[in-house]
């Protein structure tokens, strides 16, 4: 495959993905190709070394960036069994290090959703007291504290949405990262 | 970041600027309204109730 099929079958595989990362995703690869021809390689081999355009648009569509995915390839092609120190960083540095943090952070995100309902709580016993008649004597400060806690309540709301979300992305790319050094040892970058 | 946990970040932090400053005109609003109760308390007689106590109990 020389290099106008293979952009063409790339650009082809990524026509779901937005216009203007398209564009870059290709500039990106014709770049890579004018460096291998510079180099003296053929459009041929570089398309072999680049793979198969439906895996390599697979990559892309997952958010993985271009010189990621070269990074990757360049580790595949030199990888030469398992390495033993990449396995022992990975299992020294999660026992006293990684495994905490990580239980730390769920820990702080199960502190915000408790806080969040003994907040919500707090503020159906100051409406309840109010409808009663109990607080009628503090009303306009009770009703001052309802509204602090309803503030309170919206704000642990908004950090509980973003804490779990970017919890579960960083979680996601921890683990990818342990399984690389697992795999392919402590490499050089 | 995308535009769309900008926006949750945002609301977040304009949610905890109102609490704090509703949190303040609440403490101010309890101070005030206890101030008015301790101000009206009959502190005098209160005080001379436990007199009266402390002097019996001591026979004086």
């Amino acid at each position: 495959m020389n290099k106008t099929e293979y952009l063409k079958s790339l650009s082809n595989e990524l026509g779901h993905m937005p216009y203007g990362d398209v564009k870059d995703i290709i500039q990106s690869i014709e770049e890579h190709f004018d460096e291998g021809l510079g180099e003296g390689r053929s459009e041929e081999e570089i398309a072999a070394s680049l793979g198969d355009p439906k895996e390599l648009a697979a990559e892309f569509k997952d958010g993985v960036k271009f010189n990621q995915i070269m990074k990757k390839r360049k580790r595949l092609k030199d990888y030469a069994g398992p390495d033993g120190r990449g396995r022992i960083f990975v299992i020294l540095f999660n026992a006293f290090v990684g495994i905490e943090c990580w239980l730390l952070l769920l820990a702080a995100i199960i502190a915000a959703f408790c806080f969040l309902a003994a907040d919500l709580a707090f503020i159906g016993l100051i409406v309840a007291g109010l409808i009663t008649g109990t607080l009628t004597e503090f009303m306009v400060p009770f009703i001052f504290l309802i509204l602090t806690l309803a503030c309170v309540a919206v704000f642990l709301v908004a950090l509980l949405i973003l804490g779990i979300k970017y919890y579960a992305k960083g979680l996601k790319s921890y683990i990818r990262w342990n399984k690389n050094i697992w795999n392919y040892g402590l490499g050089e970058d | 970041m995308e535009k769309k946990d900008i926006k949750t970040l945002i609301t977040g932090a304009i949610a905890l600027f109102l609490a704090c400053f509703l949190g303040i005109i609440t403490l101010v609003l309890f101070a005030i309204k206890l101030g008015g109760k301790a101000m009206e308390y009959d502190w005098e007689g209160a005080f001379g109730q436990v007199t009266e106590q402390v002097e019996d109990s001591l026979g004086t």
